[in-house]
């Protein structure tokens, strides 16, 4: 089973295929710059905690002026 | 170079007549700063050739094909890119708000403060009738931008101020 994550960017979205690990690792490291996202309750995954076979985005965190 | 003013007779009347003595430093001084300024026009002529061939250089380069090949391939990324988000954009929101959004130009949402807000294509969210200022970050595709103001104005409404 793999994590997939959309993540948003210049250049579109990019998708990544990765094992739970690799993904739980990539949530972390971009903890704080991406609101992570369940594709499909389209909720905020809560305490950034992934699950094997999830498909989750990772959108980013904008700035008001 | 002096001036001097003589005056003759005639059954006519009386003339004055004007002189200018042209002295050899009087010449050679005239010929020195014409010479001199033919050498300043010259040498900003050059400067300017310069310039000219350049920027013509320059142009040339920036027409190359390799340049336009690059354009080219650029946009296609960005067209991709922009196809690829109304996709992201359509899964995100749902077939029927996704189609509001490009009939009417809108959706509506209720954040965590519990208010209503309203967001465009062009991903201007609105409270009530007024915007909130969201800074788009640079090349993010529209369609993904409208994702990710939604999502953020979803979670965390109040760090959005309204625009004056």
């Amino acid at each position: 089973m793999v994590v997939t994550i959309k993540k948003l960017g210049p250049a579109g979205h990019e998708t990544f295929n990765l094992t739970l690990d690799e993904a739980q690792a990539m949530a972390d490291t971009d903890q704080g710059r991406y609101f992570i996202i369940d594709e499909e309750t389209t909720k905020i995954v809560q305490e950034v905690k992934l699950r094997d076979g999830q498909k989750v985005m990772f959108v980013p965190v904008v700035q008001g002026g | 170079m002096s001036e001097s003013f003589k005056f003759s007779v005639n059954d006519k009347g009386l003339f004055s007549v004007k002189e200018k003595k042209l002295s050899l430093r009087g010449i050679l001084g005239k010929r020195a700063r014409i010479q001199s300024k033919i050498l300043e026009a010259q040498e900003k002529l050059r400067h300017w050739q310069t310039e000219l061939d350049g920027l013509q250089r320059e142009l040339e380069a920036l027409n190359s094909p390799v340049v336009n090949d690059w354009i080219q391939h650029m946009e296609q990324l960005k067209l991709g890119a922009e196809k690829k988000a109304q996709e992201l954009l359509r899964g995100f929101v749902g077939e029927l708000a996704y189609q509001k959004i490009q009939k009417q130009g809108y959706v509506n949402f209720t954040a965590k403060d519990g208010l209503h807000y309203k967001i465009n294509r062009k991903g201007h969210v609105f409270r009530g009738e007024k915007q909130l200022c969201i800074i788009r970050p640079s090349e993010l595709p529209l369609p993904d931008f409208v994702v990710a103001a939604l999502v953020n104005v979803r979670e965390s409404p109040r760090k959005f101020p309204l625009r004056r």
